[in-house]
């Protein structure tokens, strides 16, 4: 019996070529030869996966000069590359060996920024970095410290790093942006106490600032030689007056220039509440903002000058200006304008 | 496996009914189905030569051109999984045979795993006895990865391709097609046309290859592509987009 494949002369009986191993007849032996298909609805769902591992092969797409890619297995050059995650190994052609790394990278980063604020989002960010120190001590250190204890401490310190990188990183792309907690409750504004809020730096200007704004200031220590009021550090506070407008505080609601504004949009601190202060001039370039000061001493008297001490803060002591609620999820949105 | 393709009859003749060849009824064997497949990949009806390179394996399932021809045509379907699994089942009855590694490597490569495509088609060419389907296959492999040896690699499956070297042109323009090589699918296209004058699969990548390098002859091309193929909707639909572009699209070819 002829083999087709290799045309060997087999023995009569034989069912696979002597030769080449192959089948000789199938007349007599069940064979499906029917191929399995594909569903259809199967197409997108590969095909995506597939675009990615057309589109990943960095290592073998990169033309990378032949001294760069020697280089790259060097420590120090290795760990520069690796400020981008998989770039080390992507010069010297081994970014399979992290693509998994690299994609949960991806994945973890901008959901931790989703999530800031909240728990979640500040571990999903610790994992992103852990992540990225770990695609970098793969590459440059894990080979050269071959001892356990040496390379936690490596490890340790690349996370130590690459968390100062990280904080850097932020502070200069995103440095216009500023996140902040607030102590205020606005219900007009679907604001609540330990809401964290969105401001930008670039917005402080005092032309773009109206009555009943949220902005970043930092507060101040008011009767300081007495103790009387703590202020806190950087905190979120709405502008009530404005430059040159008489304010009163009475029945527990703000007036203005002899108008009382509306208790839902500008709600009157606990610690102002049921006293009767005032008129406070605002100066000009100056505003009186709505703030949450810790007083100590129950049942001390209150002055309009310690008051206006307290709640007037001057354009220039303005930070940002409050563009949207951040966190909690549910109620994130921008702000909407008062006036 | 020369002799496949040598008593094809794609000429005046080729668009008989199938079955009857003139001086009587054709024997209804493996290499008759074979050659029906034949007939539907040149017409660009992978899904009946897929069912026509069955039906020749359940005359004889140990006709490795039809195991070959399968996986080729479930490539062509984009079916790069099944594919894979399907030439596994033919190796296990061909073991090591060149043109069954080196389909395993197009369907590999086809679907981005580019480290086990070289890994078969190193294998596949170490063989003896390479055909040129196993360099085409090379060819594509290495297309993928960028190299430069690519097109030494289609000249040699040519070369070498003897009766079969109308085939291999038409699957060597259809490679560079691919790969956006419309400069040098050209050459080969054109040879395949006029090897092939009944073939729609031939004349649409020719009009393919013409509408990459921006020249007008592409509309003629997917116009004649459609006149042997009525109604085929991907020659419809580059025929529309043919027709559609504009003096500077077509001067600057994309």
């Amino acid at each position: 019996m002829r083999c087709q494949r290799c045309q060997f002369e087999n023995m009569p009986g034989e069912s696979r070529c002597f030769k080449c191993g192959s089948v000789l007849s199938g007349q007599g032996v069940a064979v499906d030869v029917h191929p399995p298909r594909m569903d259809r609805w199967k197409g997108p769902f590969r095909a995506v996966p597939r675009w990615i591992r057309l589109r990943t092969r960095f290592g073998e797409r990169l033309r990378v000069p032949a001294f760069l890619r020697i280089m790259s297995g060097n420590a120090a050059l290795g760990l520069v590359l690796s400020l981008i995650p998989g770039l080390a190994q992507a010069v010297s052609g081994r970014f399979r060996e992290v693509r998994w790394f690299v994609f949960g990278w991806l994945l973890l980063l901008p959901a931790g920024i989703f999530f800031y604020g909240s728990g979640t989002g500040y571990l999903l960010l610790g994992i992103a970095v852990g992540l990225h120190g770990w695609i970098a001590f793969r590459h440059s250190l894990m080979k050269e410290h071959a001892e356990i204890g040496q390379r936690i401490f490596d490890f340790s310190m690349l996370l130590v790093v690459f968390g100062l990188l990280y904080f850097g990183v932020r502070s200069t792309l995103l440095g216009d942006f500023m996140f902040g907690y607030t102590n205020l409750t606005i219900p007009y504004q679907n604001i609540e106490s330990g809401d964290m809020l969105l401001a930008r730096r670039s917005l402080s200007g005092a032309e773009d600032l109206k009555r009943g704004g949220l902005v970043q200031s930092t507060l101040r220590m008011v009767g300081r030689g007495r103790r009387v009021f703590s202020g806190g550090a950087r905190t979120i506070v709405q502008i009530v007056g404005l430059g040159g407008e008489k304010i009163e505080i009475t029945d527990g609601a703000y007036v203005v220039d002899g108008r009382m504004l509306d208790g839902e949009q500008y709600p009157v601190p606990e610690w102002l509440k049921g006293r009767k202060i005032g008129p406070i001039v605002v100066d000009v370039n100056s505003y009186f903002v709505n703030a949450v000061y810790n007083v100590e001493g129950r049942g001390m008297q209150l002055t309009a000058e310690m008051v206006g001490q307290a709640c007037i803060v001057k354009s220039s002591e303005i930070e940002s200006k409050v563009i949207m609620r951040w966190f909690p999820l549910k109620r994130r949105g921008f702000l909407k304008e008062n006036e | 496996m020369n002799r496949r393709f040598s008593q094809l009859e794609f000429g005046d003749r080729s668009d008989k009914e199938p079955g009857k060849a003139g001086t009587g009824e054709e024997i209804r064997d493996e290499e008759y189905f074979h050659k029906q497949a034949v007939r539907y990949w040149l017409a660009g009806d992978f899904e009946l030569a897929l069912r026509h390179y069955s039906r020749s394996l359940e005359q004889n399932s140990s006709f490795y051109p039809g195991w070959v021809g399968q996986v080729l045509m479930l490539i062509e379907l984009g079916e790069y999984r099944e594919a894979a699994v399907w030439v596994d089942k033919a190796l296990e009855m061909f073991p090591e045979h060149p043109e069954l590694l080196a389909v395993k490597a197009v369907a590999c490569a086809r679907d981005g795993r580019m480290e086990k495509a070289l890994g078969y088609s190193d294998n596949s060419i170490g063989k003896d006895n390479v055909t040129s389907a196993v360099w085409l296959a090379r060819a594509e492999v290495l297309l993928n990865r960028r190299s430069n040896i690519a097109d030494n690699c289609v000249s040699k499956a040519v070369s070498i391709a003897g009766e079969e070297a109308p085939m291999v042109r038409l699957r060597a323009g259809r490679l560079l097609n691919r790969q956006g090589d419309y400069a040098g699918a050209l050459g080969y296209l054109q040879k395949a046309v006029d090897e092939f004058p009944k073939s729609a699969l031939a004349w649409y990548e020719l009009g393919r290859c013409q509408a990459g390098l921006g020249r007008s002859e592409a509309r003629v091309s997917f116009e004649q592509a459609l006149k042997l193929r009525p109604n085929w909707r991907v020659a419809e639909e580059a025929l529309r987009k043919v027709k559609g572009r504009g003096f500077l699209r077509r001067l600057f070819g994309r």
